[in-house]
């Protein structure tokens, strides 16, 4: 009989052991600091008396015809711009317009003036660049334009889209 | 006739010391010098399962939306961690309960685990560690010294996070396997 009891006990111990747990939490903690955002933005236009057989070009420090985006995030931080450029602005029925960028037809600026200190870029290549200690920065874009002279006339227009990313520095 | 005990025992950690404290018969342990940590350890015997020393896990307090934001289990920075003591030579199972999101109350931020993101072994600084996947845990003998693990994880804020600070909670679970 007492054989049969440690043996109970033994088997009762070691069911025992076996459950034996401890459990215990910690916190996960993250501070996610502000998304990029578009306070404010302006078209780039090339005006509503575009002639057909010449050529109009419009720089990104044309402080009423350039277009415009102001950036806010996370001061200090590093931003990739990419844009995302037309050929073509579409017109009338199938007509459109060729819409040419060159190497300085982007600027960026920390400024709200978006001229002072502002450097230029290819927008077609983008560019890397922070904003500053406020977390704003100022992009300006300009472009060409060279209807033909058997341009139909009508309003054209193309979409700029610029793409905004931390890079994490 | 014969009777079978169950016993429980009140324990406290003293964490200057890395000694158990046990008093079967006293329900007040308040003449023991400031614990760190207390836990309730039930058994029918002297084995038992503390885990003391935890530190929360933090992915900084700079996370950029759209950059996810990795926390690896042998960086001093910014890991968890968890002392675990037990009887040496023991196996035991480990396991986690894992957030899928950190939340600020409003948001939710993504986080991961599914990697190796987690690390154990004997060395308070985290030197020489087995990793090992946090999903899924794994079984491990415990050392008669005290015995670590570490965990991290990754962070991904999309593009249009909310800022704010974002909190979840991670649960370690120590059994024995009875091997």
């Amino acid at each position: 009989m007492r054989g049969i009891f440690y043996s109970l006990m033994a088997v009762l111990l070691f069911v025992s052991f076996g459950i034996a747990q401890e459990q215990e939490s910690i916190d996960a903690k993250a501070t996610v600091l502000a998304p990029i955002s578009f306070p404010d933005k302006r078209d780039l236009d090339f005006g509503s008396e575009v002639l057909p057989g010449r050529t109009y070009t419009v720089l990104p420090g044309n402080a009423t015809q350039a277009g415009r985006f102001e950036l806010l995030g996370a001061d200090d931080k590093e931003v990739s711009l990419t844009f995302s450029l037309p050929e073509d602005l579409d017109g009338p029925g199938e007509n459109t317009i060729s819409i040419i960028f060159s190497a300085t037809s982007a600027t960026h600026a920390t400024n709200s003036d978006y001229v002072t200190g502002a450097t230029s870029f290819n927008p077609a290549s983008g560019a890397t660049t922070s904003l500053n200690g406020s977390g704003s920065l100022y992009i300006a874009i300009g472009g060409e334009i060279s209807p033909p002279s058997n341009q139909v006339a009508g309003d054209y227009s193309g979409t700029i889209t610029l793409t905004v990313e931390y890079t994490g520095n | 006739m014969y009777e079978y005990h169950h016993k429980t025992y009140n324990c406290k950690f003293d964490a200057g010391y890395h000694r158990f404290f046990r008093d079967s018969n006293r329900s007040d342990l308040s003449h023991i010098a400031a614990p760190v940590h207390e836990s309730r350890i039930v058994s029918t015997g002297d084995i038992g399962i503390s885990i003391t020393h935890s530190f929360s896990m933090d992915f900084g307090n700079d996370l950029l939306p759209g950059v996810d934001r990795i926390i690896y289990p042998i960086d001093p920075g910014g890991r968890g961690a968890f002392q675990i003591e037990g009887e040496g030579g023991l196996e035991v199972s480990v396991s986690f309960i894992l957030p899928d999101y950190l939340s600020d109350g409003g948001s939710q931020l993504p986080v991961s685990f599914s990697g190796d993101y987690a690390g154990y072994g004997t060395n308070p600084m985290g030197n020489s560690l087995t990793l090992f996947n946090p999903q899924t845990g794994l079984q491990m003998t415990l050392s008669s010294m005290p015995n670590y693990i570490f965990i991290g994880g990754r962070a991904m804020p999309p593009s249009s996070q909310p800022s704010g600070n974002y909190t979840g909670t991670i649960t370690i679970q120590v059994e024995y396997t009875g091997n």
